[in-house]
């Protein structure tokens, strides 16, 4: 692994970087259920906000485990 | 020292392969956004949706077959090896289509981008026609000397572009939607303008584009040292960065409240502004136009947004042209192709016909582009979803055939949801997702065919003229032209692991291969 990928600055980036696909899904998500509620309207929304859930949790996932190596 | 053992060297990090891959997955929804929403108007996000989900299978396939088989060939050595060497070469024949497609189609987005910039609105396609042909055709020149000269994009300058992008549309992203986005207009905008079953099948498959370049995956398997632990992380986030900018744009565009009203200067009549994007004269800079629309941040976005989106593009193209050298290269070596294909420039010792006649197929796609008039980018996108739909079928095809005629061969990344059974006496595992991937994508190449006028004629007559070079080719060598050529694959695979690195993997696969071996002898005497 390169020096700039171990350091405590990109770590900090990878998880800044996590938390907003995070906070931005549930953003979405949070936004279509009160605008739009459970109609069909609302599904690709819905499957955005997941999606972004998803890739925060994949990101974060992988910087918690380079933290342990 | 062939070229193959000159250039290919292990050395791509595993950023390095996920900007390699976003370099060239990444640019499609610069050109996919206005198209789609030409075509599939107030139901676009579905249309994304819909395309989005089967990629989401494809990529997947990818991940698996290319961490399984790491070599550049990608679809068409995976469809090779799983399903014989005439759907190998057709595979692979279809591939070289969307590569070249790949060169004008994203040198033409490379070019309308820039013409959003005031200073270069000369370049514009609908104001300038002729201004801009030639600048296509020069940027494409200029593409195909430096790849016969040898100057490769280097993966740092793609990494670095690829960041600075992932920025830029994340940002585009979180200020449309803080500053933009009003979900009763979505709705609005999903209801007023919802299109006809036809126009929501075009729109379907012309989505399909903004996900076209996964054979980057196998191309950076290739060069990523041990990528079977490598390609799956980086692939996934691939599919969800890809799928998220996808559904985030057309979702946005959809529910966006323009800063101005829209639009500027066209006779004054105000239209929606998701139709404003799919207009023919805004669809080469869709993400541009929406991005300049954003309240406070377009402001700046429309002075860099432009610049980045053609530097993408044009990366993009250049892979284009480096891809389908590369295709025809490892095409040629399995014989599917003829060996001229392998030629090397002496001095260079770069693919040189390759580069020459594909790049030559790209002007002529060019000038017939171009005589389509306003829809000429139309015209280059129907073809592209052909070619990517075709590739696609056939490699969940042989996804599913590898899976039962290869399940010694270690896959490190598996797709979920198997169903365990015994084929020929082994324990395998059929891929559930590989059965709903194969029915997604192929509706959308039925969806390509029904729906394109032109992309139902000239896609299957390219795939027709491929198969008569084949057979021609083919018979002149004395080789079978229905059946394969015989071949050692799990020598092959051991080899390709252990050139990869993945030394644990080439040594579980020996160890399979011997109790095989014991198993069919039976007990000694």
């Amino acid at each position: 692994m390169s020096r700039r990928v171990r350091s405590r600055t990109y770590a900090r980036f990878k998880l800044f970087n996590a938390l907003l696909f995070i906070v931005l899904g549930v953003f979405i998500i949070a936004q279509m259920a009160h605008a739009i509620g459970a109609r069909f309207e609302a599904v690709s929304g819905y499957v955005l906000g997941a999606a972004l859930v998803a890739l925060g949790i994949f990101r974060l996932r992988g910087a918690v485990k380079a933290r342990g190596e | 020292m062939s070229r193959k053992e000159e250039g290919l060297r292990r050395s791509v990090t595993p950023w390095g392969s996920y900007s390699w891959g976003y370099a060239d997955v990444g640019a499609d929804i610069f050109v996919a956004l206005g198209l789609v929403f030409g075509a599939a108007a107030g139901a676009s996000n579905v249309a994304f949706l819909f395309a989005g989900l089967v990629y989401v299978c494809v990529g997947l396939a990818y991940t698996e077959l290319a961490s399984a088989y790491p070599v550049a060939g990608g679809g068409q050595y995976f469809v090779m090896r799983g399903l014989g060497d005439m759907l190998g070469f057709v595979a692979g024949w279809a591939v070289l289509l969307d590569f070249t497609i790949d060169i004008t189609l994203f040198a033409w987005g490379c070019i309308g981008y820039l013409s959003h910039l005031p200073v270069l609105h000369v370049l514009d396609a609908s104001a300038n026609p002729a201004v801009h042909f030639a600048v296509v055709f020069a940027a494409i020149a200029a593409l195909a000397l430096l790849n016969v000269v040898g100057v490769r994009e280097s993966t740092a300058f793609n990494g670095m572009v690829s960041a600075l992008d992932v920025v830029s549309e994340t940002s585009i992203l979180f200020f449309g939607f803080l500053f933009a986005f009003r979900p009763e207009l979505l709705v609005h905008s999903m209801q007023t303008g919802w299109p006809s079953s036809f126009q929501l099948m075009n729109g379907i498959s012309l989505a399909i584009i903004s996900f076209v370049g996964l054979e980057s995956i196998s191309h950076a398997a290739e060069e990523t040292n041990r990528p079977a632990s490598i390609i799956p992380r980086t692939s996934i986030a691939l599919i969800l960065t890809i799928l998220i900018f996808a559904l985030a744009y057309s979702n946005l565009a959809l529910g966006m409240q323009p800063w101005h009203a829209i639009p500027a200067g066209s006779g004054g009549h105000v239209h929606d502004f998701w139709r404003f994007l799919g207009f023919p004269e805004n669809q080469d800079k869709a993400v541009a136009v929406m991005a300049s629309n954003i309240p406070y941040f377009g402001a700046l976005a429309a002075l860099y947004v432009p610049v980045l989106g053609a530097i993408l593009l044009l990366i993009s193209s250049n892979s284009g042209v480096f891809g389908s050298s590369r295709i025809a290269y490892s095409m040629s070596q399995f014989k599917l192709l003829p060996a001229i294909f392998e030629r090397v420039h002496q001095k260079y010792k770069t693919p040189v016909i390759s580069i020459v006649t594909f790049c030559g197929l790209a002007v002529i796609e060019l000038i017939f582009a171009a005589l389509q008039g306003n829809a000429g980018y139309e015209f280059l996108g129907d073809l592209y979803a052909f070619g990517a739909a075709a590739s696609y079928t056939l490699v969940f095809v042989a996804l599913i055939a590898l899976r039962l005629k290869d399940p010694l061969t270690p896959r490190k990344f598996k797709i979920p949801w198997n169903i365990p059974m015994r084929f020929r006496g082994e324990r395998v595992e059929f891929p559930v997702v590989g059965v709903i991937g194969f029915a997604g994508i192929f509706a959308i190449l039925i969806f390509v065919l029904y729906t394109h006028h032109i992309g139902r004629i000239a896609g299957p007559s390219w795939l027709l003229l491929g198969i008569i070079i084949f057979t021609v080719y083919r018979k002149s060598k004395g080789l079978p032209v229905f059946g394969s050529q015989p071949r050692n694959w799990s020598a092959d695979q051991v080899g390709i692991l252990k050139n990869a690195g993945e030394l644990e993997l080439m040594d579980e696969l020996v160890e399979k291969l011997k109790t095989r071996q014991r198993e069919r002898e039976g007990p000694p005497a």
